[in-house]
C-alpha cells in the first residue's frame, strides 16, 4: 500500500521510529523512505517510486538501521524496509557509513552517465542531476572507457530513448507491468549490458506510454514531440484538468510564449494518482491548428463566412435566435461553467427545454437513468478500490476511460478483484483485468444483464454511454442494481457530459438536479434567477431536435462544440435548412453551415470546471495567460444580453458562483424501465458492433502525428467461423455495408461471438455513422 | 521455427510439466534451439503465443542467458573454460591457439558452420582443467593440440567421444533438445566418473582413515548411476525408513544432525525446513540447487554425474518433510551428460514407483521435475532461481519475503544444494548420532572438498568438516613439480584468499570464518609461486562483470569499473594511489549490493592486496607483469596430457 492508502485507511495502526534523532509517527507498512520524508528528511532515491512496488535496486538510498538495539551489518535500502517500532533510522545527514555509501552509489551512476545535461531535455528538472549535485561527490574518479550506445532509438512513434543515459532504476519497466498491465518494454541482456528495450518487432504502443517519460529519472525517455523544445526553466506551468475523458485526470499543462509545450499527469491520489493517458498527455496541438478561429464570422449573401465585429455577429445571432424556435446542442466537451450558461441561456434566452449535451445516440430511457440515478449522485474511486466485483455494461474502460482501467487493473493485480464484462468479445483491456466475459451481441444486454447475479451491495456496477444504444439495457442494469444492492455509476466518454448533466444541459433537468416536471423546482429556480417563468414542458433529445428542424418546426440552433455527424449521417442536410449559431474553437462540419460564428477559448486558454464520472469537480485557470479568447459562457452572457434576456453570467466565476448556490435539488424523477428488444438480424447478415478506440479520429487528436503514429491499426473483427464461410484469411480485407454506405477494412480473426462484427466507431477508415448510418444493428458482411 | 503437430505436442508437454506455465519459457527456448540451432525471433512469438504472453517478455528472458544464442553457431559448438583456474592452467594458450587455428573470433562459426567457439566461465570441472565443453560435453584435461585435434576431426565430422559423456558427441541441435527436457536414451553410455572424482576413494579404500566415502562410495562402481546400481549399495532404503516416520519426525532428524547447508551460506538444514508453515493449505515446494557455478566448485557435478539416485532419494525425503507435492532440480545448463543422468534416473524412479502417486504404496504422492538453465551464475542464489524457474530474468528477488513463506509461486519453498539433500538418505540410514560424531563441534558431518590447480593430483575428497588443507594437500601427492604454494581459496573465487600461512586452518565454518573467509563451497583452488595474483584476481573480477546480473548499481557498474583498474593494474598501468581507489571502490560496492555477488566480486580483490600488496606494486613499477604466464600452465609443465 502506498503511504497515500495508508493515510486514508483511518484504522491503520501507528509506528513510533526515530530518523536522525527526531520521533516520527507513522501508518505500520511505511517504508523507511516515506516516514523521512514526513519529516522533511530526503534519501536521494531513483528505483523507488511511491506507486510501483518496492525494488531496491538503484541502491542510492542506502540509510543505517538499527532495530531493538541490533544494527543492521550493512546499510539497507530505506525503499525496501517497512518501519518498525522503536527503529532507529540515520540517514546520510547523520551517518557516515550512509553518507559514504551513497556518494559511492551516486559515483557509480554516473561512470557510465554521458553527463550531457547540457543538451538534455532533463536538464534543469533531473533527479539525477539534482541528487548528484545534493548527494554526490564532487568529482568523478572513473577514467576509463565508458558504455556506449546507438542513439536515440525510437521505441514507438511518441517516445525515444537514449539508452546510455539510463540508469536502469527499472521505473519504466515496472510501470508497464505493475500499472498499465503493457509489458511491452523489458529489460534486457544483462550486466553492465542490461538495457531497457522493446521486441525488436512490436513498438511500445500502450496508452500509457508517456508516464514513463515522466517518471523517467533521467533524460532516457523523451517525448518525441516535446524532445529539444525548450528548457524547463523557459517554461510556465499551471495546474489543469484533462478535457479528453471524465475520468477526471489532475494535469500541469506547461507553456512558453503562449503556446503548450507539454502537459504532464498531476498528482491526485483520489483520482487519477500521479499517472495519465497518452491522448490526454499528448493531444494538445489541436488548440494551435490552422484552423482556429480567432473572430466573429457571418455568413454573407454569396454564402461565404466573412469576419464581422463582435457587436455585429452578436446582433445578427439575437435576431435569428429571437425569431425563430430556436434549440440548443451543447456537446459533451463543455466545462460546467460553459454548461450552466448554455443550460440557462435555452430556459432564459430562448424559453425552451430543447437542449441536450448528448450529441450521440440517446434514448429516453437513459434521459430518465440520468434524472433519477445519476445526476447528483456521487460514487468515487475509492467504491472501486473496495468493490468486491465489478460488472462492466457498455463500457470498455481501457479505452473509453483509461484511468478507470488503471484503477480497476491496480485492483485485479492487488487482489484478483473480479470484474464481468457485458461484450460481443474480450477486449485487450478485458483480457488485461482478466474480465469473465458475458459474450452478447449488441442490443442484446438486456437480456444478458438479466442472467448476472452473485452481486452484492459491495459490487459496481459500470454503464458507459454506449449502453444507451441497446434498449432495455440500462433499465436491466438498474434492475440488477436495486435487487443486489449494487452500486450504479454512469461513465461517459466526454470529459463535459457529467458537468452538463449536472448543470442541466438536458431536456428533463434543470440545472442542480432539478426535474422539469416538478413544479416545485421550477419554481425554486424562477426565484433564484429572478425570471417570471420557465418552460414546463420537457424538451427533445438531441435526435428529436435534429428531425423537428428537419421538420422544419425547429427553425434555429444554438451549437456548441459538436460534430453533427456523431448524431446523425444526414446532419448537413438537415441544418442547412435552420438558422445556426455556432460556437467553435475551429472550422467544422457546424461552421461550414453557420449563419454566425463565435471563436471560443479552447480549455488551456480558459478557467473552468470538469466534473468527472465521480461528480468530482476539478477546477483549473487559464494555462495560457492573457488569451483573447473567450469561454462559451461569457459569449453567451452577451448573446442574451443583444436578445434583450439577460442571463447576467459576464465571467466564468460567475456563472460557477451561480452554479453552486442553487444547490442539489432533493426530489429525483421516477425511473420507468423499459422492456428489452433483442435484435433480430437475417442469417445472411451480421449484427455490427463499434466503440471508439483511445486514440482515434477524434477531432481533439489533430496535428498530433507521434501520438497517431501509437494507435491501433482500424480492423473489422470476426469470428472464425464467419471467416470460414466468407472464405477469408486473417488480414484480408472484407466489406461491411448498409444500404447507406459501406466501409472496407482487414479483418482480424478473433473469439467474437459468430453473429457480431465489431468495427472501431472512429477511426482511419471506419467512421461508422457516416458510412454506415448506423452503430448497431444489421449489415452485409462480404469479402472484399 | 514452422512448427510441425509434433513440435506442438513436445512444446504442450513441457508447457504442461509446470505448475504454471510461464515457467516453460527456459525449456521452450532451449527446444526452439532444437529446432534452429538459435533462438529466432519467430521461436520467441510463437512461444510468446503459446505462453500468452508479450514477445518482450520471452525475449527478456531470452537474452538475459548466455546459453541462448542470438545467431547460428556450429553444429559442434566448442566451449573453452577461461576461468581463472583453467586459463591459468592452460585455457587461455588453448582459447588463442583456437581461434587462430579455425581464423574466427570469440563467438565466431567457421565458414563451413562446423565449428563455433566461446569462452566460457568455469563449468564445474576444475579437478580436469584445462577443460573443454563441445556442446556441453565434457573433453576434460586438454591441450593445444588436442585441441586443435578435437575442432579439425569436428569440421571432418568425426569428433571423438567426450571424456565423461556418451559414446558418441551429439550435435548442437541434438543437445539442445536434451536441455529441452528431451531423454535421448543416451545416460548410460559413457563413464560414471573420472580419475579425479575417484581419487579421494581410492586413497580411503587403501586406508586413509582421514577420508570417510558416503555419497562417494559407490562412485568406483561402472554403474554406480543406474537404479540398480544405486539399490545394490543400499539405496532408496532411507525413503521407506523417512515415509514411515512423522515428517516432522524427518525435520528433527535432519536439525539433531547438525546438517548445515553444504552451498556455501552453511545455514541449518533442518531448521530451514522447520521455518515451512504447516497445515496452511497452501502447496509447499522443494528446489534443488543444482546450479553449480561458482568459480572452482565442482563437486555436485560429479556428484550427480557418478551417483543422481542419491539426489533423488533426497529429494524425495526432504519433500515428504517439508509436506511438498512438488518439487524441481535446477540443474546448470551447460553439463549435457549429468542433465542427461538425472533425466534418466529421474525416469527410473518414476517407473520403480518412487516418485509419482501413492510412493512404495504409503500414501505419499511426489512429481519431481528437472529445470535446465540456459547459463547465467546468479540462478545459483536461491531467489534468482526462483524468478528463473518461474520463467523470468533471474534476478534476486526482494526479501523478505523470505523463500519458507513466499517462494516458487510465491508459496512456501525450500532450495537447497544438491550436496545437502544428498547428505539425507546417510543421516536418516544411520541416525542423526553417527552424522554429529564426524565433523567438530559446530561443523557436523562429513563433506565434499574439490581440490584442484598446482597439486599433483587434483580431484574430489570426501571427509570430515575441519580437515586442513596441508592434509588434502598431501593426499593429492603434494604441489606440482615440489613448487610452493602461494595462495589459494577455500570455497570459491568468492570466498577471499588465504596463503600458505593458512595450511593448518580446520575447513569447518567456523575456523575458515576465524581466518578472515568463508567455507564456502569447499572449492580449494590451489595456485603456486608461479601466478600472478593479478591476473588471477582480473580474470576472477572479468567472470563478476559477466555474471552480474544488472539489476543493481554497486554490482553492474563497480565490476565495470574494477575490470578496467585491474586490467591497467595487470598491464602495469596506473599509480600506488589507484590500489586505494581499488580498496575504496569495492567499499563502496561490497555490502552496499542487493545481492551477495557483488561482495564476492569484492573478496578475491580485497584479499589479494591485503596479503600481495607488494605484487601490484611490483607490476606498476616494472610496467608489466613480472609473471611468466607459461610457467604457471599446466601445458608446459606436464606437457599434453590426454
Amino acid at each position: 500500500m502506498s503511504t497515500q492508502e495508508l493515510a486514508i485507511d483511518t484504522t491503520v495502526e501507528m509506528i513510533t521510529l526515530t530518523i536522525d534523532g527526531f520521533e516520527v509517527s507513522v501508518p505500520k507498512g511505511t517504508l523507511v523512505i516515506r516516514a523521512a520524508e514526513k519529516l522533511g528528511i530526503q534519501i536521494p532515491r531513483f528505483c523507488d517510486h511511491p506507486l510501483l512496488d518496492p525494488v531496491g535496486a538503484c541502491r542510492q538510498c542506502l540509510v543505517e538501521i538499527e532495530v531493538n538495539g541490533r544494527k543492521f551489518p550493512k546499510p539497507q535500502a530505506s525503499c525496501t524496509i517497512p518501519v518498525e517500532p522503536g527503529m532507529i533510522v540515520n540517514t546520510q545527514l547523520t551517518s557516515a557509513v550512509a553518507d559514504k555509501a551513497q556518494q559511492g552509489v551516486m559515483e557509480l551512476l554516473l561512470i557510465n552517465h554521458p553527463l550531457d545535461c547540457a543538451v538534455c531535455d532533463k536538464g534543469g528538472e533531473c533527479p539525477l542531476q539534482n541528487q548528484a549535485m545534493s548527494n554526490g561527490g564532487e568529482e568523478s574518479r572513473f577514467e576509463g572507457t565508458k558504455r556506449t550506445f546507438e542513439k536515440p532509438i525510437s521505441i514507438s512513434s511518441q517516445v525515444l530513448l537514449d539508452r546510455e543515459r539510463c540508469i536502469l532504476c527499472a521505473r519504466c519497466t515496472r510501470f508497464s507491468e505493475e500499472i498499465a498491465g503493457d509489458p511491452f518494454i523489458t529489460l534486457n541482456e544483462r550486466g553492465a549490458l542490461q538495457q531497457v528495450g522493446i521486441y525488436e518487432k512490436e513498438p511500445f504502443e500502450s496508452y500509457f506510454s508517456g508516464n514513463t517519460v515522466q517518471i523517467c529519472p533521467v533524460g532516457a525517455l523523451t517525448g518525441a514531440s516535446y524532445r529539444f523544445r525548450a528548457r524547463p526553466f523557459d517554461l510556465i506551468s499551471t495546474p489543469s484538468a484533462c478535457e479528453h475523458c471524465a475520468s477526471g485526470c489532475d494535469m500541469r499543462t506547461d507553456v512558453r510564449r503562449g503556446k503548450t509545450l507539454r502537459r504532464l499527469a498531476g498528482d491526485d491520489a483520489s483520482v487519477n494518482e500521479e499517472w495519465n493517458c497518452d491522448k490526454g498527455r499528448w493531444a494538445f496541438k489541436y488548440v494551435n491548428a490552422n484552423d482556429r478561429i480567432t473572430t466573429p464570422l457571418i455568413r454573407d449573401e454569396g454564402g461565404r463566412l466573412r469576419e464581422a465585429s463582435w457587436p455585429e455577429a452578436l446582433a445578427l445571432a439575437a435576431k435569428g435566435l429571437k425569431e425563430n424556435r430556436s434549440a440548443v446542442l451543447v456537446g459533451g466537451r463543455v466545462t460546467l461553467e460553459d454548461a450552466y450558461g448554455y443550460s440557462k441561456f435555452a430556459r432564459v434566452a430562448l424559453k425552451t427545454n430543447d437542449i441536450d449535451f448528448r450529441s450521440r445516440v440517446t434514448s429516453k430511457e437513459e434521459r430518465n437513468f440520468l434524472a433519477s440515478h445519476v445526476v447528483g449522485t456521487q460514487i468515487n474511486y475509492r467504491d472501486l478500490d473496495k468493490a468486491d466485483q465489478i460488472v462492466l455494461l457498455g463500457f470498455e474502460a481501457e479505452e473509453e476511460s483509461p484511468i478507470v482501467f488503471l484503477r480497476l487493473y491496480k485492483q485485479v493485480r492487488k487482489r484478483e478483484l473480479k470484474i464481468t464484462a457485458v461484450a460481443p468479445f474480450a477486449s485487450r483491456g478485458n483480457k488485461k483485468l482478466k474480465a469473465e466475459l458475458i459474450a452478447t451481441q449488441a442490443g442484446s444486454e438486456a437480456s444478458a444483464i438479466s442472467k448476472i447475479s452473485n452481486l452484492s451491495n459491495k459490487s459496481v456496477i459500470l454503464i458507459g454511454e454506449r449502453l444507451s444504444e441497446s434498449t432495455g439495457a440500462i433499465s436491466a442494469a438498474v434492475t440488477l442494481a436495486t435487487s443486489s444492492g449494487a452500486k450504479l455509476a454512469w461513465i461517459p466518454r466526454r470529459a463535459g457530459e457529467r458537468g452538463a448533466l449536472e448543470a442541466g444541459a438536458i431536456p428533463n433537468l434543470l440545472p442542480g438536479a432539478r426535474p422539469v416536471s416538478d413544479s416545485v423546482a421550477r419554481v425554486d429556480l424562477q426565484a433564484a434567477w429572478g425570471v417570471s417563468g420557465l418552460p414546463s414542458n420537457p424538451g427533445l433529445d438531441s435526435d428529436e431536435i435534429l428531425k423537428e428542424v428537419e421538420r422544419g418546426s425547429i427553425r434555429a440552433l444554438l451549437v456548441g462544440g459538436v460534430d453533427p455527424l456523431d448524431i446523425s449521417p444526414d446532419y448537413q442536410t438537415i441544418m442547412e435548412k435552420a438558422f445556426v449559431v455556432s460556437l467553435e474553437i475551429r472550422h467544422s462540419a457546424v461552421t461550414q453551415i453557420a449563419n454566425v460564428v463565435f471563436p471560443v477559448a479552447a480549455v488551456v486558454e480558459k478557467s473552468g470546471t470538469f466534473i468527472n464520472w465521480e461528480s468530482r469537480g476539478r477546477f483549473f485557470e487559464a494555462a495560457v495567460p492573457d488569451s483573447l479568447s473567450r469561454s462559451d459562457v461569457r459569449i453567451l452572457s452577451m448573446l442574451a444580453d443583444e436578445m434583450d434576456s439577460s442571463i447576467n453570467l459576464p465571467t466564468v466565476s460567475s456563472a460557477r458562483d451561480e452554479f453552486n448556490s442553487l444547490g442539489t435539488w432533493h426530489h429525483r424523477e421516477s425511473f420507468t424501465p423499459v422492456s428489452g428488444i433483442s435484435p433480430s438480424i437475417a442469417s445472411d447478415k451480421a449484427n455490427l458492433c463499434s466503440w471508439r478506440l483511445l486514440l482515434d479520429a477524434g477531432s481533439l487528436q489533430d496535428g498530433e502525428n507521434n501520438l497517431a503514429g501509437t494507435a491501433h491499426p482500424s480492423v473489422a473483427m470476426i469470428s472464425k467461423n464467419r471467416a470460414d464461410a466468407l472464405d477469408v484469411n486473417d488480414g484480408e480485407l472484407i466489406r461491411i455495408s448498409t444500404s447507406r454506405g459501406q466501409i472496407t477494412l482487414p479483418c482480424q480473426i478473433d473469439q467474437i461471438e459468430d453473429g457480431s462484427v465489431w468495427v472501431p466507431r472512429n477511426s482511419a477508415n471506419s467512421k461508422v455513422i457516416e458510412s454506415l448510418g448506423i452503430t448497431s444493428g444489421e449489415v452485409s458482411v462480404v469479402k472484399a | 521455427m514452422p512448427l510441425t503437430d509434433s513440435d506442438n505436442l513436445v512444446m504442450d508437454s513441457i508447457i504442461n510439466r509446470y505448475p504454471r506455465s510461464r515457467s516453460a519459457i527456459m525449456p521452450l527456448l532451449h527446444f526452439a534451439q532444437s529446432k534452429d540451432g538459435y533462438v529466432t525471433s519467430e521461436s520467441i512469438e510463437v512461444i510468446a503465443k503459446k505462453l500468452n504472453l508479450e514477445s518482450a517478455e520471452v525475449s527478456a528472458v531470452a537474452t538475459f542467458y548466455t546459453q541462448y544464442k542470438r545467431g547460428p553457431v556450429g553444429e559442434y559448438h566448442v566451449g573453452v573454460c577461461t576461468n581463472t583456474l583453467c586459463a591459468i592452467m592452460g585455457g587461455d594458450e588453448i582459447f588463442e591457439s583456437l581461434k587462430e587455428h579455425l581464423g574466427v573470433e570469440n563467438n565466431g562459426v567457421t565458414d563451413d558452420g562446423r565449428v563455433s567457439i566461446e569462452h566460457i566461465e568455469c563449468n564445474a570441472a576444475c579437478d580436469y582443467a584445462p577443460v573443454i565443453m563441445a556442446n556441453w560435453e565434457f573433453y576434460d584435461n586438454q591441450s593445444v593440440e588436442s585441441a586443435k585435434d578435437l575442432v579439425d576431426s569436428m569440421r571432418q565430422g568425426t569428433p571423438p567421444a567426450p571424456t565423461r559423456g556418451p559414446d558418441r558427441l551429439p550435435t548442437w541441435k541434438e543437445n539442445s533438445a536434451l536441455l529441452a527436457g528431451i531423454n535421448d536414451g543416451l545416460a548410460n553410455q559413457g563413464v560414471q566418473a573420472g580419475e579425479p572424482t575417484l581419487l579421494g576413494l581410492k586413497i580411503a579404500q587403501s586406508g586413509n582413515k582421514k577420508l570417510t566415502p558416503v555419497l562417494t562410495q559407490y562412485y568406483d562402481q561402472k554403474d554406480s548411476f543406474t537404479l540398480e546400481g544405486y539399490r545394490r549399495g543400499g539405496g532408496y532404503k532411507a525413503i521407506e525408513r523417512a515415509l514411515d516416520m512423522s515428517p516432522d519426525e524427518v525435520i528433527q532428524t535432519v536439525e539433531d544432525s547438525g546438517l548445515r547447508g553444504r552451498g556455501g551460506a552453511g545455514f541449518p538444514t533442518g531448521m530451514k525446513w522447520g521455518f515451512i508453515p504447516q497445515g496452511d493449505n497452501k502447496e509447499h515446494y522443494f528446489v534443488v540447487n543444482a546450479d553449480e557455478s561458482e568459480p572452482g566448485t565442482c563437486k555436485d557435478t560429479p556428484l550427480m554425474l557418478a551417483n543422481p539416485h542419491v539426489l533423488i532419494e533426497g529429494t524425495i525425503i526432504g519433500s515428504y518433510a517439508i509436506r511438498a507435492k512438488h518439487a524441481f532440480i535446477y540443474i546448470r545448463g551447460e553439463v549435457a551428460h549429468v542433465i542427461r543422468r538425472v533425466q534418466q534416473a529421474i525416469e527410473d524412479a518414476y517407473k520403480a514407483g518412487l516418485l509419482g502417486k501413492n510412493i512404495l504404496g504409503k500414501g505419499f504422492d511426489l512429481d519431481l521435475v528437472l529445470h535446465v538453465g540456459a547459463g547465467a551464475y546468479i540462478c545459483g542464489e536461491e531467489t534468482a532461481l526462483l524468478d528463473s524457474l518461474e520463467g523470468f530474468r533471474g534476478q534476486p528477488r526482494l526479501r523478505p519475503p523470505y523463500p519458507a513463506i513466499a517462494g516458487l509461486y510465491a508459496r512456501p519453498t525450500v532450495v537447497n544444494n544438491v550436496e545437502s539433500v544428498a547428505s539425507v538418505p546417510a543421516i536418516i540410514n544411520n541416525g542423526a548420532q553417527w552424522f554429529a560424531s564426524l565433523g567438530t563441534e559446530k561443523s557436523k558431518g562429513f563433506t565434499l572438498y574439490s581440490l584442484s590447480g598446482h597439486v599433483k593430483n587434483p580431484g574430489q575428497f570426501e571427509a570430515p568438516l575441519g580437515i586442513t588443507l596441508r592434509e588434502l594437500i598431501d593426499m593429492a601427492g603434494g604441489m606440482r613439480d615440489g613448487n610452493k604454494l602461494k595462495f589459494w581459496t577455500p570455497g570459491g573465487s568468492s570466498t577471499p584468499i588465504f596463503t600458505d600461512e593458512h595450511l593448518d586452518i580446520p575447513l569447518d565454518y567456523e575456523g575458515v570464518a576465524a581466518a578472515g573467509s568463508m567455507l564456502g563451497t569447499k572449492a580449494l583452488q590451489i595456485f603456486d609461486e608461479t601466478t600472478s595474483v593479478v591476473r588471477a584476481v582480473l580474470r576472477w573480477t572479468e567472470f563478476y562483470e559477466h555474471e552480474s546480473c544488472g539489476k543493481c548499481t554497486p554490482c553492474r557498474e563497480g565490476t565495470w569499473w574494477l575490470v578496467q583498474i585491474l586490467k591497467d593494474l595487470d598491464a602495469g598501468k596506473g599509480e600506488q594511489a589507484d590500489l586505494d581507489k581499488l580498496l575504496d571502490l569495492c567499499d563502496n560496492i561490497a555490502g552496499r549490493s542487493f545481492c551477495a555477488l557483488a561482495d564476492g566480486a569484492a573478496s578475491p580483490i580485497i584479499s589479494s592486496i591485503q596479503y600481495f600488496r607488494q605484487e601490484y606494486l611490483e607490476h606498476l613499477k616494472i610496467g608489466g607483469s613480472p609473471f611468466n604466464p607459461a610457467a604457471s600452465s599446466l601445458l608446459r609443465s606436464v606437457g599434453v596430457r590426454v
